[in-house]
C-alpha cells in the first residue's frame, strides 16, 4: 500500500515536471505589473499615448500556446487597468488576435496603441512586426530575450529564480520611446 | 475496527487531491474569450492608483522562495553585489627541533572574501584553517566605512594596529621568513585580532611622504579564568593565551589602543604603537604594550626593525617583558632573497626569561612576475635560552597567495 503511494506521488511529481519544466516564464500578473512599471520610465509615454495609455496584448490566431498566454495577460492587465495609472494617465487594455503582420498592425494602429505585448507564436515575423511597432511608435514588450537588434524593444525574463527586464535599447529608440536612466541601472540593456 | 494502514492511506490520497488541486489552481489560466479580443476595456474609475507607487525593485525581487534554488547567495547574486575571493596556502616541512619531531604541516589554509561598494563601503572576512583544518577560526571580518582618506571607520573583529608586524607582516606570503619573532609573538601577539571600533586615515603629500594613524577601542586582550567561582582570578598569564576575547562578560572595561605612523620618505616608514586596557577578569590588572617599529625599503633592499614592551601589572608588582628583531633581506635576482633575523626577547615570568635568536634564510621566487606571491622558503633557526642552553632547527614552506 505504502509503495503504491509513493509511486503514485512520484508519478504527479514526475507529470508535474515535465509539464511546468517546458519554459520558466514570469506569471502573467506579474509581467503585467512590469510592463505598466517599465512604462512608467518612458518620458515619451505621455506625447505617444494621447490621453489614455492603452496597452495592446497581441496573440497569434489559432497558436493555441500564443492564445492561452494573451488570454492570460489580458486578464492580468485588465485587473490593472481598473486599478492603476502610468504618468497620470488611465489605462485601457485591448486583445487582440491576428493570424498575420497586416491584420495585427492595422488592428494596433485602430486602437492607437501606445504598448504592445506581443505574445509568443510570432518568431517567423519577427522583423515584420519590428517594422509595424516602429511605424506606429508602439513600445513592444515580449516574455523572452530579445536577442536581435531589430526584434521588440523589452524582454521580460526569468533568469533563474528572479526576474529580469532585458532592454533592447535600439529597438526602443526606434519605437519613439525614451527610457529614464532609472531603468536602465536594473535591467539589461542591449546596445 | 479501523484499519490504519486504510486511514494513512486516504490521508495521502487526500493530500495528493488537496495538492493537486492547488497546483491547478495556481495553473489555471483564464481562457481568452470571444469577447476577450479586439475589445477595449471600460475603465471609467477615476481614483487610480500610480503605478509609479509600486517599486520596480520591488518587482524585481521576492522574499520567499519555496521550492527553488539556491540560498542566501544566491540572494545577493540576484542583488547584483559584486565580491571577490582570494587566499592563500602555505605547506611547511618542520625539522626536528627541542621538544618537536619532524613533521609536515598544512599550516595555512586562509579565504579573504571583500566586496568594495563606490569605494566608500568595504567589507571583508577571513576564514582561517590552521593544519590542515583542525584549528579554525575568523582572524577578522570588518567593515571599512571611508569617508576621506583622512578618516575611516572601521567596525568588527579586526587586526588590532598595533606595531608593523601583527597588521601588516603576518601573512606568510608577505613576510620573509617562517617564523614570526619571538617578541611579536609573545609581546605583540600576532596574529591579534580586536573586537571593537576603529578610526584610521592618512594625510600624505604628492610624493607619498605624510603621516597616517589608527586609533580604536575594543574588548580587549583578557585572561580567561578557568574557574570563575574558585575565588582566585588568574594573573601574569602569556599575553599570547589572552587573544580571542570575543566578548566582555566577565567586566565591561574596555581597551584602547593605536598606532601612529610616518612615511618620511620613499621607502622609509616609522611608527609608534600603545595598547592599554585591563586584562584579569575582574578587570583590577591592567596591560600596557609599546611598539616602535621602522622599515626602510628601497629598490631590492629591506631594512625592518621592531621593538615591543609591555608592563603586566600582578599582585605587588609588574612584569617587564619586552624584546625585538631586526631584518635584512635583498633581493639580489628576482626569483632569490637571502634574508637574516636577529631577536632577542626578555619575558619576566618565564624560568628561562632571556631568549635569543638568529634566523638566516632564503625566498625562492619561482615566478616572479607571474606570480608574485609564489614563494619557496627555507630556514635555518638557532636558539638560545639565557647563557648557554641552545639549539637548532631547519624548516621549509610552500606559500602562495591567490
Amino acid at each position: 500500500m505504502q509503495t503504491r503511494s509513493v509511486a503514485i506521488l512520484l508519478a504527479l511529481l514526475v507529470a508535474g515536471g515535465l509539464t511546468t519544466g517546458a519554459r520558466a516564464a514570469i506569471p502573467a500578473d506579474h509581467q503585467a505589473q512590469l510592463l505598466l512599471r517599465v512604462l512608467a520610465y518612458d518620458h515619451l509615454l505621455v506625447e505617444r499615448a494621447r490621453g489614455e495609455v492603452t496597452v495592446a496584448v497581441l496573440a497569434r490566431a489559432n497558436h493555441a500556446e500564443s492564445e492561452t498566454w494573451g488570454g492570460a495577460l489580458f486578464a492580468a492587465l485588465s485587473i490593472l487597468d481598473h486599478q492603476m495609472s502610468v504618468a497620470g494617465l488611465p489605462i485601457r487594455v485591448v486583445a487582440i488576435s491576428a493570424p498575420d503582420v497586416a491584420i495585427a498592425e492595422a488592428a494596433l494602429e485602430r486602437h492607437r496603441v501606445a504598448a504592445v505585448y506581443i505574445c509568443p507564436g510570432w518568431s517567423d515575423q519577427t522583423a515584420a512586426l519590428a517594422q509595424a511597432t516602429r511605424r506606429l511608435s508602439a513600445l513592444s514588450f515580449v516574455g523572452s530575450d530579445p536577442k536581435a537588434r531589430d526584434g521588440p524593444s523589452i524582454g521580460l525574463v526569468q533568469r533563474g529564480n528572479r526576474p529580469v527586464i532585458v532592454v533592447n535599447l535600439p529597438a526602443v529608440v526606434a519605437e519613439g520611446a525614451r527610457l529614464d536612466a532609472g531603468l536602465l541601472t536594473v535591467a539589461e540593456v542591449r546596445r | 475496527m479501523r484499519n490504519p494502514s486504510r486511514t494513512r492511506h486516504a490521508v495521502v490520497v487526500l493530500l495528493l487531491w488537496v495538492l493537486c488541486f492547488v497546483i491547478e489552481c495556481a495553473a489555471d489560466v483564464p481562457p481568452a474569450t470571444a469577447a476577450d479580443f479586439d475589445s477595449a476595456a471600460d475603465s471609467s474609475d477615476v481614483r487610480l492608483q500610480p503605478i509609479e507607487s509600486i517599486s520596480l525593485e520591488s518587482l524585481l525581487k521576492r522574499e520567499i522562495r519555496g521550492g527553488e534554488t539556491g540560498s542566501y547567495g544566491l540572494r545577493l547574486a540576484e542583488f547584483q553585489a559584486e565580491s571577490e575571493l582570494h587566499g592563500y596556502l602555505s605547506a611547511d616541512i618542520n625539522g626536528s627541533s627541542r621538544g618537536q619531531v619532524s613533521t609536515f604541516d598544512l599550516h595555512h589554509a586562509v579565504l579573504f572574501a571583500r566586496a568594495d561598494f563606490f569605494d566608500r563601503i568595504i567589507p571583508e572576512i577571513a576564514l582561517e584553517w590552521e593544519h590542515a583544518g583542525t584549528e579554525f577560526y575568523a582572524p577578522y571580518a570588518q567593515v571599512d566605512l571611508r569617508t576621506s582618506n583622512a578618516l575611516i571607520l572601521r567596525i568588527g573583529s579586526f587586526v588590532a594596529p598595533v606595531g608593523a608586524f601583527n597588521e601588516y607582516q603576518y601573512p606568510d606570503f608577505l613576510r620573509k621568513t617562517m617564523l614570526m619573532p619571538i617578541a611579536m609573538r609573545e609581546i605583540v601577539p600576532a596574529l591579534w585580532s580586536e573586537v571593537g571600533v576603529q578610526a584610521r586615515g592618512k594625510f600624505s603629500d604628492a610624493l607619498g611622504r605624510g603621516f597616517n594613524y589608527a586609533v580604536f577601542t575594543s574588548n580587549g586582550l583578557e585572561q580567561s579564568d578557568p574557574d570563575p567561582k574558585d575565588g582566585v582570578v588568574p594573573e601574569g598569564g602569556s599575553i599570547r593565551d589572552m587573544r580571542k576575547h570575543a566578548r566582555d562578560q566577565a567586566n565591561a572595561n574596555k581597551a584602547f589602543g593605536g598606532r601612529l605612523g610616518a612615511t618620511v620618505s620613499r621607502g622609509l616608514d616609522i611608527g609608534l604603537s600603545s595598547y592599554h586596557g585591563a586584562y584579569t577578569t575582574d578587570g583590577k590588572r591592567d596591560l600596557t604594550l609599546f611598539g616602535s617599529d621602522l622599515t626602510f625599503q628601497l629598490e631590492e633592499f629591506t631594512l625592518r626593525i621592531e621593538a615591543a614592551a609591555a608592563r603586566q601589572e600582578v599582585t605587588g608588582g609588574l612584569l617587564d617583558k619586552r624584546g625585538g628583531y631586526l631584518l635584512l633581506a635583498r633581493r639580489i635576482r628576482p626569483s632569490f632573497e637571502p634574508y637574516v633575523q636577529l631577536e632577542n626577547v626578555h619575558l619576566e615570568g618565564l624560568s628561562n626569561p632571556v631568549r635569543r635568536r638568529v634566523v638566516g634564510g632564503a625566498v625562492y621566487y619561482p615566478f616572479p612576475e607571474e606570480a608574485p606571491y609564489a614563494m619557496l622558503k627555507f630556514e635555518g633557526v638557532w636558539t638560545r635560552y639565557g647563557a648557554s642552553d641552545s639549539f637548532g632547527q631547519a624548516l621549509a614552506q610552500l606559500t602562495i597567495g591567490f
